[in-house]
């Protein structure tokens, strides 16, 4: 018997493919499925949210509250009055917004202001809406504060807290049942891109509700872009392009469009007299 | 954002030095198989023959690990099923390097061929997937044959 030694043929046991291809192929399917499944758990854990009562939010935050306190730590809903003369004009301010935007008794909001540097506002759970200095300082008349303020009660009213903390349960329990985890890069930036898209629809949502009360305010919407004016050039001032991007609200120069548009669809009047901040509210803030 | 540009650099650098080990090796493994190949190396059971020979084990071992970039395309098929491409490549290096291992052993004894040749495959390690082959089979010497193939090895490895 005659043995002969060969020399192995490439291409059979080796994929004859580049490996760059098969990446790209791969990483394009999993973004297309990872969006999809990101799309699909946030929007069902969002609904669900949506639809638990507002009574149940009031609780957890009263929980939070109460456990805040029980670990001798200041409760993040503790509604401490340091700055009284401008505490006492929000609050009046709030008073007639929440009552142009027919806000139900069932759904109270508490006014929180912040002694902070921070150009920024928000709602979170049970109705506490927050004010930071550095926002309100920047705002140029009471239309601005007003359309601010209808914007976070709107977040309030539509539910969007506890969509929100719908979603992200329902994203953060689908993911941890694939057994995936945030520590995947293209999960990560999937997962960031849907959020993303629903943050930013919330926003419009707000948006549109809270010009609709600042017209039933003023009789006019003149001086609600305002704020988005004074985001533009203060993210111009911060941001890349790429945290654009990824922006959880939406461009501030599409929001200054959208509000021109569906004022002139209802035929609201963007022009007209806007009503200047008390003399004080500057002094106030210091 | 950091850990993005952490994972862009650790799959660029992955696919780079992956690459060109990957060319590296092969080149290596072609040479020194054009050299190997008066030397049979057979998967029968039972030895030629009538002639008298002297009988040894012959085995050669390697370890080869992953790199970052082909470890995240394998991650990837593991969702969707299929070909895991990456690796075969790794797989089909160790495979080749592992016999001409045990083709050097058995050429540095004087054998005529290496005959039940049979392998084994284990992962090691932890994070990084990473390989053992082993390969082993019996070589057969001709009684009083002198080293032929063992000089020529050492001046290429």
């Amino acid at each position: 018997m005659q043995y002969q030694d060969r020399i192995p043929p490439d291409g059979i046991n080796t994929p004859g493919r580049h490996p760059l291809r098969e990446f790209l192929r791969l990483s394009v399917m999993a973004l297309l499925a990872i969006i999809t499944l990101g799309f699909l758990l946030n929007s069902a854990g969002g609904t669900l949210g949506g639809l638990i009562p507002f009574k149940y939010e009031l609780w957890l935050a009263d929980r939070i509250d109460s456990a805040s306190v029980d670990a001798g730590q200041e409760s993040p809903f503790a509604q401490t009055i340091t700055h009284p003369e401008l505490q006492e004009y929000l609050q009046s301010v709030a008073d007639r917004v929440a009552s142009a935007m027919e806000l139900e008794a069932s759904m109270p909001i508490t006014l929180h202001y912040s002694d902070d540097d921070l150009v920024n506002a928000y709602a979170t759970i049970g109705g506490h809406v927050y004010f930071f200095r550095g926002l309100l300082s920047l705002l140029p008349h009471e239309n601005a504060l007003s359309m601010l303020m209808a914007h976070e009660f709107s977040h309030v009213s539509l539910r969007h807290t506890a969509k929100g903390i719908g979603g992200g349960l329902a994203l953060a329990a689908g993911t941890s049942l694939l057994g995936m985890s945030q520590k995947n890069q293209l999960f990560g930036l999937a997962t960031t891109l849907t959020s993303t898209r629903f943050s930013r629809n919330m926003e419009t949502q707000a948006d549109r509700s809270a010009l609709a009360a600042v017209n039933r305010m003023y009789g006019h919407v003149a001086g609600a872009s305002a704020l988005f004016i004074l985001f533009m050039q203060q993210r111009d001032e911060e941001e890349g392009q790429f945290d654009k991007f990824l922006s959880t609200h939406p461009l501030d120069e599409q929001r200054i469009q959208r509000i021109e548009d569906l004022a002139l669809e209802r035929q609201w009047l963007l022009e007209g007299e806007t009503t200047p901040l008390p003399d004080k509210y500057s002094s106030w803030l210091r | 954002m950091s850990n993005l540009i952490i994972f862009a650099v650790l799959m660029v650098l992955g696919y780079g030095f992956g690459q060109y080990n990957e060319q590296r090796h092969y080149k290596s493994i072609k040479k020194r198989e054009a050299l190997l190949s008066t030397l049979p190396a057979v998967a029968t059971k039972y030895p030629p023959g009538d002639e008298r020979h002297r009988q040894t084990m012959v085995m050669g071992s390697v370890v080869v690990a992953s790199d970052y970039f082909k470890s995240f395309v394998a991650s990837l098929v593991n969702v969707f099923g299929g070909r895991v491409r990456s690796f075969e490549p790794l797989l089909d290096r160790g495979r080749r390097e592992a016999m001409l291992r045990l083709k050097q052993e058995a050429s540095e004894q004087g054998a005529s061929m290496v005959f039940n040749i049979k392998y084994e495959t284990s992962r090691i390690g932890g994070k990084v997937p990473t390989i053992e082959v082993l390969a082993y089979g019996t070589a057969l010497t001709p009684l009083h044959s002198p080293s032929t193939h063992g000089e020529q090895l050492s001046q290429q490895v």
